[in-house]
């Protein structure tokens, strides 16, 4: 009797065990393809990396309600796998690490802030995961002969292009500026290219500073600018130092004509936190709602931001666009392949050239985007305006700033 | 530029002060190594930001609330965990106090995300002309409240019984007992005050500073050295090395760069340990000079 039972209960097990090996059987029509992604969700970075995981999740929901990537055959349903790095390099580099040997992801999507991923860089090149790096644009981490990390965005050192080829343009041209920013990879790199790119057109660079990082008090760098009297002040810090810095020169009365960050405007909480000393100010834009190329996914620019504004309730940045696009981009290149296989994909990537509503792509042999460019934008009775370039125009600047001395 | 220079220095240095005083006494009286003092100074900013945003009140009305909030929870803290450890070991309330700031940072990412807000007031921008110098309203308004203040604490120490019955536990524990002072809530008295200063602190800086969760920590560096500086326990000392401190910074970033203006501040760290572990003002006891 009791041997029964048990032969009963191993068969009644093995016909479960069946039917569920069935079950899957079915499901496995569409196979799953992991992308792993360390990104800031707390500390420093948070609010960008929020941004960005923002436009990786939208791409995510996006294609798998259009029924996955389908590449040699095969549908890929596309999962993210998300872990917050805390602002940290080497809690980057760890997470990385955990992403591509323990949750065995394809493919990887970069981390906030170029200093970050040059840490992450190292580990995905060793186990060459195929990285797109859409907020990290330092120009050093391309330089390194990486084989498999790629920026839909345009690089560091043309951060400021924007600003001073329209700033090239105005009437008077505001012939002195002044260039500074946090000590930190990206800013550096922006603020040298700056320079060399305002000599080139004519400006005199009349101060270039630095300031730590972590600096609690920045009203020595506004001295220094009210002594410099430059006509244009030019910023290449992240949301909090730049705000620090705009207050600070706000209360000492540094009053420029132009005043323009290589940073986006159009964060809300910046622009709320500066209250009415925001108006006038320039940033600029990987990517503005105006743009007007094509896209395989999103359809265009203003389908991208209605989906963003349904799914979030808000209106996008540059940095979730810029997340949404490297999915795109990726998608393209997995489908030009025929396959999820990491060095075919990034074959393919090298060899396509394609739009999406972030811009134009084509990738050099350092996972640059030749294509890449930016906009310049204005806060104009409080909402962001396109002021550059020309042809997405929404508005003409407001220049020079009332109150400029 | 000079002078400017000057002017800034001695303005931030007044908030450093102030931010310094609750942390110093804290060590002076008891041994502890506060690492949530950043913390309370960042719940003060965050109170001026709640209260002022919302309610539009003017942020230097905000300071009393925020002193109370944070007495609380000082006071709180000290009695129902530090004074737990207070015999044991220097390593456990370094751990513990660190753990404390872990929790009530995140407690406020969580609450309010870590977004940077700020504090606007009508004066924001407003500034005094001093020759070819400008003083910003904001920070002299703060400034001259910080050192009003800390002026307030020392009558509260030389002339309250609960002031004088800290400076006698500073002194000596165990004969302050037989006077009829009771340690356990002394400490926990002397933990509100500091939290409630560094709330006061953190009102004012809120009005100049950006206001984020991760705020403290930039002021726990500044406040260590200041403590060291102008002497362990010591109010006038702390007081002393905050403006000390904040020219030292002013007159680095003129001269060599703000770059420069951490690594000078900490090698004038280490020439004091050198020179005059004490500090500038500091005695054995908090309670001997007084």
């Amino acid at each position: 009797m009791h041997r029964f039972c048990k032969a009963a209960r191993r068969a009644a097990l093995a016909a479960a065990a069946g039917v569920l090996a069935l079950a899957a059987g079915a499901a496995s029509a569409q196979e799953v393809l992991k992308i792993g992604a360390a990104v800031s969700l707390t500390g420093p970075f948070s609010r960008e990396g929020q941004l960005l995981r923002d436009g990786y999740d939208l791409w995510k929901d996006k294609v798998n309600a259009a029924g996955g990537i389908r590449a040699g055959g095969k549908t890929y349903r596309v999962e993210v796998v998300y872990y917050d790095d805390e602002s940290k390099a080497q809690t980057s580099a760890r997470l990385t690490e955990r992403l591509i040997t323990e949750d065995k992801v394809a493919f990887l999507f970069g981390p906030y802030s170029s200093g970050i991923a040059t840490a992450t860089a190292s580990i995905s090149e060793r186990y060459r995961i195929l990285t797109l790096a859409p907020m990290a644009t330092a120009n050093s981490l391309y330089a390194r002969g990486y084989r498999y990390i790629f920026t839909p965005s345009p690089l560091a050192d043309t951060g400021l292009n924007p600003l001073l080829a329209l700033a090239a343009g105005l009437d008077p041209m505001p012939k002195k500026v002044a260039i500074v920013g946090p000590d930190d990879l990206f800013p550096n790199v922006t603020s040298d290219g700056g320079r060399k790119f305002a000599e080139a057109h004519g400006f005199t660079v009349v101060y270039q500073g630095k300031y730590p990082k972590t600096s609690g008090d920045l009203s020595a760098v506004a001295t220094q600018l009210r002594s410099a009297q430059p006509d244009m002040v030019l910023a290449t810090g992240y949301a909090q130092d730049t705000l620090l810095l705009l207050k600070s020169m706000r209360e000492l009365r540094v009053a420029p004509k132009m005043v323009g960050l290589a940073m986006s405007i159009g964060v809300e909480d910046f622009v709320k936190a500066l209250g009415q000393g925001a108006e006038g100010l320039m940033g600029v834009d990987y990517w503005v709602p105006t743009l007007k190329y094509p896209d395989p996914v999103f359809g265009d620019s203003p389908g991208f931001a209605k989906a963003f504004e349904d799914k979030y309730k808000k209106p996008p940045t540059y940095h979730a666009a810029s997340g949404a696009a490297a999915g795109v981009v990726l998608q393209l290149a997995i489908q030009k392949a025929g396959s999820v296989d990491s060095t075919a994909v990034r074959d393919a990537m090298l060899a396509m050239q394609g739009e999406t509503f972030y811009g134009p792509v084509k990738f050099d042999q350092n996972g640059v985007n030749t294509l890449a460019s930016a906009s310049a934008s204005q806060l104009i009775q409080g909402s962001p305006k396109v002021v550059f370039p020309q042809a997405v125009r929404d508005a003409d600047p407001v220049y020079p700033l009332p109150g400029a001395r | 530029m000079i002078f400017q220079t000057f002017i800034n220095g001695l303005l931030i240095g007044g908030i450093y002060g102030l931010a310094t005083i609750g942390f110093s006494m804290v060590w002076g009286v008891m041994g502890i190594i506060n690492l949530a003092h950043g913390a309370y100074i960042m719940l003060g900013a965050y109170v001026a930001y709640v209260v002022s945003d919302r309610f539009g009140i003017e942020p230097f009305l905000v300071v009393p609330l925020a002193m109370a909030l944070l007495f609380v929870l000082g006071y709180a803290i000290q009695a129902a965990m530090l004074n737990r450890v207070l015999k044991t070991s220097l390593l456990l309330s370094l751990a513990l106090t660190f753990g404390i700031n872990l929790i009530l940072v995140d407690l406020v990412v969580m609450g309010y995300t870590s977004d940077f807000r700020a504090v606007s007031t009508r004066y924001a921008s407003a500034a005094l002309e001093w020759g070819d110098a400008f003083v910003p309203l904001a920070r002299l308004g703060a400034c001259v409240f910080a050192l009003a203040l800390a002026w307030a604490f020392h009558e509260f120490l030389a002339r309250t019984r609960s002031g004088q019955a800290i400076l006698a536990a500073a002194l000596d524990r165990e004969v302050s007992r037989l006077m009829g002072i009771n340690p356990s809530r002394v400490y926990a008295v002397t933990a509100g005050v500091g939290a409630a200063l560094a709330g006061a602190a953190g009102v004012l800086s809120s009005m100049i500073f950006p206001v984020s969760p991760h705020m403290g920590n930039s002021f726990l560096g500044a406040v260590f050295v200041i403590t060291v500086l102008g002497g362990i326990g010591s109010l006038g000392g702390a007081i002393l090395a905050g403006f000390v401190y904040g020219l030292i910074q002013s007159f680095a970033s003129a001269w060599l760069g703000v770059n420069y203006q951490e690594v000078v501040a900490f090698t004038v760290f280490l020439l004091i340990l050198i020179l005059r572990p004490q500090g500038l003002l500091g005695k054995k006891f908090f309670g001997e000079g007084q």
